[in-house]
């Protein structure tokens, strides 16, 4: 690529979805937490907006919350609609809008630099990932971050697990968890899954296992401290601040993410989801995602 | 066979420079090409013809620069052949294809220049198609490599192309990349993520230091090091141990291009390609590529630490502006500002200073350790570049700012020495180092070059081995070599080889049996005086093995599973998996066969040198404690044989098992090495050390007595005891997978199967082969071999050398090509921490003992067993051997063996084995060749052939 086409491209890359207004370098880029809200499930909302909190706190970043109905409601309602409390939406820069709801909400993050968008699944609903059908399709259509939050689940971000499957694709998509992970304190676990039977990985630059182990005491430690620099740090643009510890699954990618999530006891589960339903990673992905019992970030990459 | 050579000059590759060429060649033709096809039309002349003569004359040139050519003709290889007896000698004809008639046949030449048939596969029928599956396509070449030369323009034409060729590559002078593909290791482009095994893989070193092929003037990924072999400070672990130190960092270069750095993430690279010259020791770059303001300019360099002069460090520069005349600053920089890989800063302090000839950087570590390094830049022509180098001393660097003034089109030269020395060396190291550097200023830059590139010319006449007809192996040896060879320092031991050689920081530098089990053959039968000094290493460090016997409870000497400097233990008590466990490591407790493993590696020392001063010396004493060792550290039982309870073997699966049959093997031949030591040449020494006629008895009956775990019935040998009643786990049915096998089943289940890490029993068969009966050999091996998981990289490489020996053709060839790809094959993911250096060395063997079937008769020393098996493939294996003082070089052929006595004052034996098992010998005269021809199953009587 000629500089020119590289400066062209950072510039739109730039451009897109930015703020109106006057353009200062010296402006801190702004990006919106959003919280997706559902008349369909109130306990979805509500763990919506707790988490929504603290990631906004986190961030430093005011929350808005979008709510979407066939007919316009006035934003006085909303938490009576929504079955919550009435100062459950205090603070909330709330955006009430008609027609449908995955469709404004994928407007919304196009329209403005979006962090992340969280979303409550739906407890009666396990249609849809087992995340109810406003989750999953907002997963399903949304280029942003997605935070799927369960009503029972623990809301907190010390500890966040992710998992790689040893591809650079796959580790590109990370920054948004190591950013997360340097603004709220929390460490990262990173766990290597990959199906225990199956050839090397194609793809340049990507590292599984080590085939030979010579010494266990100074090979995990060097392949460890390899692999997080190579896909931690290097692609995946995590600050070298963050401390991480390097875990090697060895059983089925989905069980043992959800094993480590479980054992490590972490508080947000990172999946990195190349949008495909139908291959290997689109069956672990759907599988912890039905099965995770804490919150799950999913990242698109490629 | 239709030779589809018939195109013109290709296309040029996309990507290249147009426009601007710094040469008067035509733009196409300004590359190094390494593959040739060319049409050799003799219409209308004779292959005798002056012209012809010219042609072919250059032909040979090039192939003595290392490309491989394929001359198209119609003509027969009878009428062509006289030609090229005239115009190309015997060595480089081997890189030459002729196809003759047409392209009807193909032939190539073997090691003593003369035709051999080729026979290409059906479906590659055409000769170009014959030289991409054969070299380009193994080797990795790109197609911009490989030129097609059509039959327009005739004889002149083509001797105008191959001139154009032979005149780049003097242009070039060091920086030309070379010819030969399997002399090379490249690496394109820059990838982030393969960053860290890519400075592995091209490291420069000489045995006195070894410095990581980082980019010089560094990356958000690089990771530079120069590792001071032998030199040992502590860690910044929780539990400090002993590392390599890391010296500062002498090969640092910042390139500014009109106020804009040049470098991979700041530059729009066109071009950018980093070669190892494995041939000449030399790392080389070229980047071409064009900065934010839009100055194109092509950068090369050229690394090197000497072989000749291991204090000398040497670069060299070539810049050369594309679109625009300006200034150009270089940054030539020693910096301090160095860590290792734990984290721990080495260096207590620094002091730059003003030296006579250039800067000086004079450290010191925390442990003492003087260092001074001094650099000097120079225009490589002063009078024709205008350039002004400025002194900057920092804190911790010492700097050298040249401002070149470049002109468009035109290469600008700087050469850079850099001396090093280190209060190791002895008494003031700042006063040696710029005592060097005035010598180095009054010899040219070429003539050091040239002396570097002269030593390892040296060493690889010594080493280097031939494989036609498997290139992909024949260079994964190079490669194999060349670190082998760049990481022994022949003349000190103070200095082992760590599990990664000089080029990574994993293992911390830490010597284990690699060396002598894996690397010191090599060394043996190349580098006599190499091996000698590994193995006094661990002469000097042997109070520390007496040290660790007696913490643990035994006499004699216990060598550390992990040796640095002193010769104490250094492995860690426990570590974490990567699983989550907290797992204790007990190699530092139980695994003691490396006692029995130096032994045995200074006892086959002196049988493969004659090297007898040894046995009475350093060698007698090592053998002699690790004897005592022996008795100490088993008991007589009830069934009256001697048991060694709690070890490790080589399968570091299965800990704390008693009667390991490694260990008790190995421990008989060291206890009856030590009888015969102290009954013969190193009696003397025994007496200073105390030994009786009574402790030699003692031994002998101990080694008379050892347990040794064979099954009467079967002939097999059971791995440690219990291991039969194990659970049999097919480890094939787990293939291919992405976690080793232990991870996989865990640790519980792994300890209770037969599932072997590494070879075990195997590993024995290849270190005493005639201990076993031919069928003990082949059992063993059947039954071990499908138990292995490979999970070492000391495995393969053994299992390929006794699996050539038994004639398992596949399953060699298999474990060759594993090996080959340790490091190379880029599947391990743990190259980025160093090459694998035992790895490399059992490469070596897996050749030379497996393939080529070398070994020494037991019962005469004098004697060399020749029994080669070439595997599918392979056309002839040639590899030079130092026996007892004679050099040989060996040739295997599909259906003979040659053996040349190049160098030696006394007749050596030949020995090959009959069909009917009896065995021809022969004493083979120096100056002398013989031939032992193959029939059947086995080989005819050695004839004297014409060297």
């Amino acid at each position: 690529m000629k500089p020119a086409d590289l400066a062209e491209a950072m510039s739109h890359g730039v451009e897109r979805g930015a703020e109106e207004g006057p353009r200062s370098e010296a402006r801190p880029k702004r990006q919106r937490v959003l919280v997706a809200l559902n008349s369909a499930d109130a306990a979805a909302s509500h763990a919506a907006i707790a988490m929504g909190r603290l990631v906004a706190r986190t961030l430093h970043e005011p929350l808005h919350g979008i709510f979407v109905s066939e007919t316009k409601v006035a934003p006085g309602e909303l938490s009576r609609l929504l079955g919550l409390s009435p100062h459950a939406l205090d603070g909330v820069v709330l955006d009430v809008e008609a027609g449908d709801p995955v469709e404004r909400i994928v407007a919304f993050t196009e329209a403005h630099p979006t962090a992340f968008v969280i979303v409550g699944a739906e407890n009666r609903e396990r249609g849809g990932l087992g995340v109810g059908e406003l989750a999953a399709h907002t997963i399903e259509r949304s280029h942003a971050p997605v935070i799927v939050v369960r009503p029972e689940e623990r809301v907190s971000l010390a500890r966040i697990l992710v998992p790689l499957d040893g591809t650079p694709s796959t580790a590109s998509a990370l920054e948004p968890a190591g950013d997360l992970a340097r603004r709220a304190g929390a460490s990262l676990d990173i766990v290597l899954v990959g199906e225990a039977q199956h050839g090397p990985h194609l793809e340049p630059g990507a590292m599984g296992a080590p085939q030979y182990v010579d010494q266990p005491h100074h090979e995990w430690p060097a392949f460890s401290a390899e692999f997080v620099h190579r896909f931690l740090k290097t692609i995946g643009h995590c600050p070298e601040a963050v401390p991480t510890r390097f875990f090697l699954g060895a059983g089925a990618p989905a069980d043992e993410i959800l094993r480590f999530a479980d054992t490590l006891g972490v508080d947000l589960t990172v999946l990195v989801w190349h949008g495909l339903r139908s291959e290997e990673h689109g069956a672990v992905f759907e599988r912890v995602l039905r099965k995770a019992t804490c919150p799950v970030l999913v990242l698109r990459c490629c | 066979m239709t030779s589809t050579a018939s195109a013109e000059i290709r296309e040029p590759a996309s990507g290249r420079s147009s426009g601007f060429v710094t040469t008067s060649l035509r733009p196409e033709l300004d590359h190094v090409f390494r593959v040739f096809v060319l049409s050799f039309d003799l219409r209308g002349t004779s292959a005798q013809a002056p012209e012809s003569t010219q042609t072919l004359g250059l032909v040979g040139t090039l192939l003595g620069r290392g490309a491989r050519v394929a001359i198209v003709t119609d003509a027969s290889l009878e009428a062509l052949a006289p030609a090229i007896d005239t115009a190309i000698a015997d060595e480089p004809r081997k890189r030459l294809y002729v196809a003759t008639d047409g392209g009807a046949h193909l032939f190539g030449f073997d090691h003593r220049g003369r035709p051999v048939g080729v026979v290409p596969a059906a479906d590659h029928g055409d000769v170009l198609s014959f030289m991409m599956r054969e070299i380009a396509q193994p080797l990795g070449l790109a197609p911009e490599d490989v030129l097609v030369v059509g039959e327009a323009g005739g004889l002149p034409a083509l001797a105008e192309i191959l001139e154009q060729q032979l005149a780049l590559e003097a242009q070039l002078g060091p920086f030309a990349p070379p010819r030969d593909p399997a002399w090379m290791v490249v690496e394109s482009g820059f990838d982030v993520a393969r960053e860290h095994e890519i400075e592995s893989l091209l490291t420069i070193a000489n045995g006195y230091l070894g410095m990581r092929g980082s980019l010089a003037e560094g990356s958000s990924v690089s990771r530079p090091a120069t590792f001071l072999a032998g030199a040992f400070e502590l860690s910044s672990d929780v539990s400090p141990v002993p590392e390599l130190v890391i010296a500062p960092d002498w090969g640092r270069l910042r390139f500014m291009v009109e106020g804009e750095p040049f470098g991979v993430e700041t530059t729009t690279m066109e071009r950018h390609h980093r070669t190892l010259d494995m041939r000449r020791g030399l790392l080389l770059r070229e980047g071409l590529g064009t900065g934010p303001g839009g100055h194109a300019t092509r950068i090369r360099t050229a690394h090197l630490a000497s072989l000749s002069n291991r204090h000398l460090l040497l670069e060299a520069v070539e810049i050369a502006p594309q679109n625009f005349s300006g200034t150009v600053l270089i940054d030539a920089v020693l910096s301090g500002d160095v860590k290792s890989g734990s984290g721990a800063s080495h260096w207590a302090g620094f002091e730059p200073r003003q030296g006579l000839v250039g800067p000086i950087l004079v450290g010191k570590t925390h442990g003492g350790l003087e260092l001074a390094l001094a650099s000097r830049t120079t225009a490589a022509d002063p009078g024709a570049l205008e350039m002004r180098c400025e002194r900057e001393l920092g804190p911790v660097s010492a700097m050298e700012r040249c401002t070149l003034h470049v002109r468009l089109g035109e290469p600008s030269v700087l050469h850079r020495v850099v001396g090093l020395f280190t209060s190791r060396d002895g008494t003031a190291p700042v006063q040696r180092v710029e005592l060097l550097e005035r010598e180095a200023a009054a010899t040219s830059f070429d003539a050091l070059l040239g002396e570097h590139v002269a030593a390892w010319q040296t060493r690889w006449k010594q080493s280097d081995v031939e494989i036609d007809g498997a290139p992909r192996i024949e260079r994964a040896l190079r490669f194999a070599l060349y670190h082998l060879i760049a990481t022994v320092q022949p003349n000190d031991p103070r200095c082992s080889i760590g599990a990664r050689a000089l080029s990574g920081e994993a293992y911390r530098g830490h010597v284990f049996w690699d060396t002598e089990i894996f690397m010191v053959p090599f060394y043996v039968h190349t580098w006599p005086e190499a091996a000698r000094t590994l193995l006094l290493y661990r002469h000097l460090t042997i109070d520390g093995a007496r040290r660790k016997a007696k913490k643990l409870g035994y006499a004699g000497a216990l060598y550390a599973w992990e040796s640095a400097d002193t010769g104490d233990e250094t492995t860690p008590e426990f570590v974490r998996s990567p699983v989550g466990e907290i797992v204790p490591i007990l190699s530092g407790l139980e695994e003691h066969h490396i006692s029995a493993d130096v032994a045995y590696a200074v006892w086959a020392y002196a049988q493969s040198t004659g090297d007898e001063r040894i046995l009475r010396e350093e060698g007698a004493e090592i053998i002699i404690e690790t004897a005592r060792f022996w008795v100490s550290r088993g008991s007589v039982k009830v069934d009256g044989k001697f048991h060694i309870d709690r070890v490790i073997g080589p399968d570091e699966y299965h800990e704390s098992v008693d009667d390991s049959a490694f260990t008790n093997w190995m421990a008989r031949q060291n206890l009856r090495y030590a009888v015969a030591i102290a009954r013969g040449v190193g009696s003397t020494k025994a007496a200073s050390l105390g030994v009786t006629p009574e402790e030699v008895n003692h031994w002998e009956e101990i080694a008379g007595r050892m347990y040794l775990g064979e099954d009467p019935r079967t002939g097999l040998l059971e791995q440690h005891k219990g291991f039969f009643d194990l659970e049999f786990v097919d480890v094939a049915a787990f293939s291919p997978r992405t976690v080793p096998i232990d991870v996989l089943l865990g640790r519980e289940r792994t300890r209770h199967s037969q599932v072997v890490k590494q070879a075990d029993v195997v590993q024995l068969l290849a270190l005493l082969w005639d201990e076993f009966s031919p069928s003990a050999r082949k059992q063993n091996f059947l039954y071990y071999e499908p138990r292995t998981a490979h999970g070492s990289s000391l495995s393969p490489g053994i299992h390929a050398l006794v699996a050539a020996r038994l004639g398992l053709l596949e399953t060699a060839t298999r474990y060759l090509e594993q090996t080959a790809s340790i490091d190379l094959g880029n599947n391990m993911g743990n190259a980025a921490g160093g090459v694998h250096a035992a790895g490399l060395g059992s490469l070596w063997q897996a050749v030379a003992f497996g393939v080529a079937g070398l070994r020494t008769a037991p019962e005469d020393p004098e004697t060399l067993i020749v029994a080669p098996t070439l595997l599918p493939g392979m056309r002839r294996v040639s590899l030079p051997m130092q026996l007892r003082g004679r050099s040989l070089m060996v040739h295997a052929l599909p259906g003979a063996v040659e053996v040349h006595v190049t160098g030696g004052t006394a007749p050596i034996g030949l020995a090959v084995e009959s069909a009917a098992g009896t065995t021809h010998k022969v004493r083979a005269e120096p100056g002398r060749a013989y031939v032992a021809r193959r029939e059947e199953e086995g080989f005819l009587a050695w004839e004297e052939i014409k060297p």
